[in-house]
């Protein structure tokens, strides 16, 4: 193919699928909305915008020779006209089966862009087959006809969409780069000010000098007259002169600080309506994702066989598209959440004097910098309860600690990594691992998400999220002589701590803030920086600044802060993909390049013992703590299955103690402590069951979490794995080594 | 052309008893000699590149990589990254990321103060800059002309290197370096 007809079908390529993609949400949305209301007033409407965009796209398909789409977009069409005639009823099946048409088509598109052919990978054949039998199975009654006959669209053409010349399609990338300079613009501003502020001292210093001169003159002119020299005057003369030129260079600094001032102020006047142009251009309403997300929470919950309905309020919200395509995924998580855990079945609702129908409610709305999402369900809440024994289980809080939780804090522990509602670990779900990637997410764009909930009424999930990611206030701190940025996002507070008020804690030292212990460690060994100068003596007091981030917080040892200030966050490019703790880099108004810290990152290294233990005020450094292995006792009567395990645990590094069945494994309790059990079910003198129950009878080994490995898995085994408490199961055909460390992984 | 004329014997101007026709023979003997194509010249293959010093050896690399070469101001060192990022440089507002090849390559290496030197590539879509001592110059590297690397270079740098040149200049591959897994620098915290 010549290079000019190759360019044309890559630019007609392009533009059918940016059509495509239109017409489907379009699709979508119209089926959407008809499934609601099929026989209601927009019915004839619906149908008719149906029909067309699916008859464009065939169109749209044949152009660019896609036969597998113009196929597939011919059968809709067909079944859409069938319709609209009276000749076909409108369905749950047929609905189902018009999902599944225009899902074909998108994914059809996906595998041609791979090289695939779609018709052999998508049954097609089968599809097809099964939506003609539809049209010829369902004659519709003989006097709807006629009146559904009215409604017949009047030709087959699709009405021509009128050049609009209001707005223009720019690709994201483009914006991208508009941005990018509207962020040098940023950097070229901070600068002009620092030059302000030298012109300031510079017009300072000369007024000063000025005023001496004038003193000086004053005094030495007085003198020469007294003295009559008369060879004085070509001194004479020189401090005039001087005084004169003094005075000249003085009114011109005046007014070249006024002229630069003005200057910047038109500068920086301009630069913000800029950016504010640049960043509204790239806004789009939070309603271009409400079609994927009505679309997901229709399939759920017919899946679930559940009853729900989104409504959305200020859809028409805009926020940045980045931060929309950011947010995705962690909305619909909650959304799904709100569908599995929320919304109750429709006669659990009926008995609870509930509608039918759960409603879930998404709404948005912009206050001042921030965009405010809230995704409420009048489902049946969070059960505070389960989830502190859930934590209590997980071994993030005592008993007393989850006790002395209000309601409110009980519920955002959903947010903490491995807490699961759901009775029992298996294979696919219940791992509790969902929401604390949501919140990692949305922290990562600098916003927050909390829950409110009541038992029985409901749950609201509330999103506050930055308008603009581009620029963002932080901190400047100096640790190691070097200078660090902040996000003021993360910035709990800034202290001062002397050593009195540090207490060692196990692992470290903490000092007491807002009546809570918060751990303490130097920034610059969390940065593994050493400091060139010396070190301040421990009987300094120091300045720290607590952070948080993922609901943990902690604080900072720094040299000292140097100011707050906004930045143009930088990325430090390809290269340095991921370092650790360092977030990226941005340019300060002197040129120089310092690093943003990533806050989440230096309280797990902080965590894991990157961060050396503050020295107490009294001498010596604290020992470091002993290595403490977890203990797991593994009871089975077979000894190769013993064997196998134990081999397996010591090798992940876990202490393994035995037993041949559940008597031997109580006794083994008593002697040593143990932090997790795992234990086969079909034991002589006591099984696996009992042993289970016993464990979780008794005080003392309550907390213990027991995973059942057994070669028995019928639903009734499992719910008595349930009944007698057991933490997880796993079924011994499908055993393998991950499986069993990644689950015991969840507990200890 | 005036190896030509010497093998085109040529009668001395103003001989007046030469026939026309071997007037006519000569001036076409001479014809077809100066429209002849001369026979071309042996070219090998030659490489247009950046030849810059590291410590107190000679190297080069592709100038088809090199997008900028440039005085070092200011470099900030970037914590916790592994020891061949020298630190990371503002360029015309773009945050580079730069390289200590010694470190990298695991030689000798040479104190950096005394690397003063940029030289900033563009290579698999990936870009950095190579803090160097000096950069010589730009030229030509014949490729036919390049040996085996030296057995006293470690075994990274052999694998880097597309040769070396009689005057004991090393040639580095950028894109096989640049490709390296060990140059994207990608780490978690657990």
């Amino acid at each position: 193919m010549p290079p000019a007809d190759e360019e044309m079908l890559r630019q007609l390529m392009a533009s059918f699928r940016e059509e495509l993609a239109e017409r489907l949400a379009a699709v979508n949305a119209s089926l959407l909305a008809l499934e609601q209301e099929p026989e209601g007033p927009q019915r004839g409407e619906l149908l008719e915008s149906l029909f067309r965009h699916v008859h464009s796209l065939k169109g749209a398909a044949r152009a660019v020779n896609l036969y597998a789409i113009e196929r597939l977009a011919h059968a809709l069409e067909d079944a859409l006209g069938a319709v609209q005639k009276g000749r076909l009823a409108l369905s749950a099946e047929l609905f189902d089966l018009l999902y599944k048409g225009s899902d074909m088509i998108g994914a059809a598109m996906v595998l041609i862009d791979a090289g695939q052919d779609p018709q052999v990978s998508l049954g097609m054949d089968g599809y097809l087959e099964r939506l003609s039998a539809a049209q010829r199975v369902r004659p519709a009654a003989e006097g709807a006809t006629e009146a559904l006959l009215a409604q017949m669209p009047p030709s087959a053409e699709p009405a021509l969409q009128p050049w609009s010349a209001e707005s223009i399609r720019v690709p994201t990338a483009r914006l991208d780069d508009l941005m990018a300079q509207t962020g040098e613009l940023l950097i070229a501003r901070l600068s002009a000010e620092q030059r302000v502020a030298e012109a300031r001292r510079i017009r300072a210093m000369l007024n000063r000098w000025r005023r001496d001169w004038q003193r000086v003159r004053g005094m030495t002119m007085q003198r020469l007259e007294q003295t009559g020299n008369g060879q004085s005057d070509p001194v004479l003369a020189f401090m005039e002169q001087n005084q004169a030129n003094l005075d000249a260079v003085t009114q011109w600094i005046n007014d070249y600080v006024h002229h630069l001032s003005d200057d910047l102020a038109r500068l920086s006047l301009a630069t913000s309506e800029l950016q504010e142009g640049v960043k509204r251009a790239r806004m789009l309403p939070l309603a271009s994702l409400l079609g994927t997300f009505r679309r997901m929470v229709r399939d759920l919950a017919r899946e679930k066989g559940i009853e729900v309905t989104l409504e959305t309020q200020g859809a028409d919200t805009e926020m940045d598209k980045h931060v929309l395509e950011m947010v995705k995924d962690p909305l619909m998580h909650v959304l799904r959440n709100c569908i599995d855990h929320g919304i109750e079945p429709p006669q659990q609702r009926e008995q609870a004097g509930k509608p039918r129908q759960g409603t879930i409610g998404l709404r948005a709305e912009r206050q001042g910098n921030v965009i405010v999402l809230e995704i409420a369900d009048d489902g049946a809440g969070i059960d505070c309860n389960a989830v502190r024994q859930a934590a209590v289980k997980r071994g993030i809080l005592s008993a007393e600690q989850a006790a002395e939780l209000s309601d409110e804090q009980a519920a955002g522990l959903i947010f903490v990594s491995g807490v699961s509602t759901a009775p029992l670990v298996t294979q696919v779900s219940g791992r509790g691992v969902g929401l604390d990637v949501v919140r990692q997410n949305i922290e990562a764009l600098q916003g927050h998400i909390e829950v409110r909930s009541t038992r029985g009424q409901g749950t609201t999930f509330i999103l506050t999220l930055p308008l603009t990611l581009v620029s963002t206030r932080c901190l400047l701190l100096r640790a190691a002589e070097q200078l660090f940025a902040v996000p003021l996002s993360t910035v709990e507070r800034l202290i001062e701590i002397s050593p009195a008020e540090l207490t060692p804690v196990e692992g470290g030292m903490a000092v007491s803030y807002a009546g809570r212990p918060i751990s303490v460690v130097r920034l610059a060994d969390v940065l593994q920086l050493s400091s060139r100068g010396p070190v301040a003596a421990p009987a300094d007091s120091m300045c720290a600044v607590i952070l948080h981030a993922g609901g943990q917080e902690m604080a900072f040892v720094v040299d000292q802060f140097t100011g707050e200030q906004e930045v143009v966050v930088k990325s430090l490019g390809r290269q340095l993909a991921r370092v650790p703790n360092i977030g990226g880099a941005t340019v300060l108004g002197t040129g120089q390049v310092i690093h943003i810290l990533n806050v989440a990152d230096l309280i797990k290294s902080a965590r894991s013992g990157g961060g050396r233990a503050l020295p107490p005020a009294s001498e010596g450094p604290t020992p470091p703590p002993a290595e403490t292995r977890k203990a797991i006792l593994v009871v089975d009567d077979s000894i190769t299955t013993r064997t196998l395990e134990k081999n397996i645990l010591s090798a992940a590094g876990y202490a393994v103690h035995l037993a041949v069945d559940g008597e031997e494994a109580l006794t083994a309790l008593q002697e040593s402590p143990i932090d997790l059990i795992v234990a086969d079910i079909d034991m002589p003198r006591l099984d696996g069951f009992e042993l289970t129950r016993r464990v979780k009878e008794d005080e003392r080994y309550r907390n213990i979490p027991v995973i059942l490995v057994t070669s028995m898995s019928s639903p009734e085994d499992r719910a008595k794995g349930i009944a007698v408490g057991a933490d997880a199961y796993i079924v011994k055909s499908s055993f393998d080594q991950d499986e069993l460390l990644d689950t015991i992984q969840q507990f200890i | 052309m005036s190896r030509r004329k010497q093998a085109t014997p040529l009668p001395i101007a103003g001989d007046s008893d030469l026939d026309p026709a071997d007037v006519a023979l000569i001036l076409q003997q001479r014809t077809r000699a100066l429209a002849a194509i001369p026979p071309q010249e042996e070219k090998s293959e030659a490489v247009e590149a950046v030849i810059f010093a590291l410590g107190e050896s000679r190297y080069a690399i592709d100038v088809q990589h090199v997008t900028g070469i440039f005085a070092l101001e200011g470099l900030t060192p970037t914590p916790c990254s592994p020891d061949f990022v020298a630190g990371v440089i503002n360029l015309r507002g773009r945050i580079l990321s730069v390289i200590d090849l010694q470190r990298f390559l695991g030689l000798e290496a040479t104190p950096r103060s005394s690397r003063a030197q940029v030289i900033a590539v563009s290579a698999v879509g990936l870009e950095a800059g190579i803090l160097v001592s000096k950069v010589y110059a730009v030229r030509p590297i014949p490729l036919n002309d390049l040996k085996p690397t030296l057995p006293t270079s470690t075994r990274l740098a052999v694998e880097f290197t597309r040769g070396v040149t009689p005057d004991l200049i090393v040639f580095l591959d950028l894109e096989k370096l640049m490709s390296d897994e060990r140059m994207i620098v990608h780490e978690e915290v657990r």
